[in-house]
């Protein structure tokens, strides 16, 4: 079941994920569910797919998807990760839907994943958003842009807050930057609770919370200089001052209280002496 | 010129590195403009008396190759056990392709989250934690804790009858100095080499280079000697005499390779000045 963020301009899509012990990027314990998230940027005809999801989700997504840009539609696609939580409905969106680009980093195409001969016929759509590095082997040190429509740009940056190659999307028209694996902390007690954590909803995120997320798969966190990431976050938001958090997964983080609120949040993480 | 992206077996592999062990490796091509490099991608077939085991699956792009190969191994044995080192593309990609093809393969290691990458083989997965073992007949597997890594649920083995570390993306490195990209590469012709017969050793600004991007935290903390130290005390209380990478050169001289290693390691820490 798909929820619009912004009419008509930002859709979320995606599963649950049942805290059962058998997920790997959440605290040691976890209980509830966290959600999957894949994002629809829509301008006019056009849409850029934020992600795919996860595969056991496969189903509801492309139903979702076919809802929203037609049975067999065009729809491009920027991977924030080449990790598996992003890309691993690649193949079968590719079977219904007309892929019309792809936006990746890293050396393997994802398109190569594929079985069938389409594939030769799909790396041809692929584009490279981290061909420039530089001479210290960042990726890419500032902003690409994605045109989703006329008009209507996603700016892609490498985050400094980062495990793997990974990149952040920052939409201005809806004032939303995607996080990816960051930021991933919002988990709901039922499979059927709010995905969104806006000023309608009691927020009961604790600090603790939030570094058990990120120490989970940010495991080396505590014994690292922090510093210098605590800076580029609190510039970044500064900068951009977002209103809507969307990460890869983990409830959504809607309204500029609540995404302020968060970042303190992620800022005392990222001083953990304090946690 | 078009980037290639299809990956290819050297001619000088497959090849036996120890008792039972045969380094499997795929290449992929990076076609820059005055000269082709080539990057790993390395499985590793364990063959005992009864069971085999495949350490890491390779890109989907490989699976033909390493399909040819792992027939012509196994002689028309079934491919009994798979571990996958960690959930990325180069190492767990080919998964629904093994399982396609030997239906009862049983998938080994830390299987959190594949449930959710790979929901149809979800039969085929055997949670194991470090300490465990899996009988080959005359040889065995053992799961190792992973000192190195970059993904939580990475974990490495040991085939204590052949004396060979698999690690996953730990050491890890290039070893050419004029070579400027970050995955580790090597040139034509060095595919089926070891680091012992390799000609131009490695430097350890290549290791620091490759580290700060693949190993990106090494960037933040400043812990290279307590990783090393912890990784040679493991190598001491297994009997480690060569190491597997899945992306660099097998590492048959691994006394001579740890302190470059290390060295490229202290290097990619970036904020010396930051500390106290």
């Amino acid at each position: 079941m798909f929820t619009s963020l912004h009419a008509d301009k930002l859709t979320v899509l995606g599963g649950n994920i049942p805290l059962d012990g058998r997920v790997s990027w959440v605290p040691q314990g976890a209980t509830g569910f966290q959600p999957s998230n894949a994002y629809l940027l829509a301008e006019g005809t056009s849409s850029l797919l934020v992600d795919s999801g996860l595969a056991v989700h496969s189903e509801e997504i492309l139903d979702d998807l076919a809802e929203l840009i037609g049975e067999g539609g065009g729809v491009s696609i920027f991977f924030t990760r080449s990790e598996m939580d992003c890309v691993s409905n690649l193949e079968r969106i590719a079977g219904r839907f007309d892929i019309e680009r792809l936006f990746t980093g890293g050396v393997i195409n994802p398109f190569d994943a594929f079985d069938d001969l389409s594939r030769m016929a799909l790396r041809g759509r692929r584009h490279q958003i981290d061909a420039h590095r530089t001479e210290e082997g960042d990726s890419l040190a500032r902003a690409a842009e994605i045109q989703i429509a006329p008009g209507r740009v996603l700016q892609v940056e490498s985050p400094l807050l980062r495990l793997l190659p990974t990149f952040w999307g920052w939409d201005q028209e809806t004032g939303t930057l995607f996080t990816s694996d960051t930021f991933t902390h919002g988990v709901m007690d039922r499979p059927d609770g709010q995905r969104i954590i806006d000023s309608t909803v009691e927020d009961t995120t604790t600090v603790e919370q939030v570094a058990g997320h990120l120490y989970a798969k940010y495991e080396w966190i505590p014994r690292s200089t922090c510093e210098p990431l605590r800076e580029w976050l609190q510039d970044k938001f500064d900068t951009l001052d977002p209103e809507i958090i969307a990460p890869s997964r983990g409830c959504v983080l809607k309204g500029r209280d609540v995404v302020r609120r968060h970042l303190d949040f992620m800022l005392d993480a990222l001083t953990p002496q304090l946690v | 010129m078009e980037e290639q992206l299809v990956e290819t077996m050297s001619s000088d592999l497959p090849r036996s590195v120890a008792k039972g062990v045969t380094w499997m490796s795929s290449c992929l091509p990076f076609h820059l403009a005055d000269r082709v490099i080539h990057g790993h991608n390395s499985t590793y077939l364990v063959q005992g008396e009864h069971s085999s085991i495949l350490v890491d699956t390779g890109n989907p792009s490989s699976w033909p190759i390493i399909s040819s190969t792992l027939d012509e191994l196994l002689d028309g044995r079934e491919l009994s056990y798979v571990f996958p080192t960690h959930p990325e593309l180069p190492h767990t990609g080919n998964l629904p392709r093994l399982v396609e093809k030997y239906p009862n393969i049983q998938v080994v290691g830390d299987i959190r989250d594949y449930h959710l990458f790979y929901p149809q083989i979800v039969p085929n997965l055997h949670a194991k934690v470090p300490g465990d073992k899996v009988d080959l007949g005359g040889q065995e597997f053992v799961v190792v804790e992973a000192l190195i890594r970059d993904l939580p649920n990475t974990q490495w083995g040991f085939a204590p009858g052949a004396g060979v570390l698999f690690t996953a993306d730990g050491f890890c490195y290039m070893h050419r100095p004029e070579l400027d990209d970050e995955d580790p590469v090597h040139l034509p012709g060095e595919c089926g080499l070891t680091t012992g017969e390799l000609q131009v050793p490695i430097a350890v600004e290549n290791a620091a280079f490759f580290t700060g991007s693949a190993l990106y935290w090494a960037r933040f903390a400043n812990d290279a000697d307590a990783v090393y130290d912890r990784v040679l005390h493991l190598i001491d209380e297994l009997g480690v005499t060569s190491v597997a990478p899945t992306h660099g050169n097998f590492i048959s001289n691994i006394r001579d390779v740890e302190p470059i290693i290390r060295a490229g390691h202290k290097r990619a820490y970036r904020y010396e000045t930051a500390q106290p």
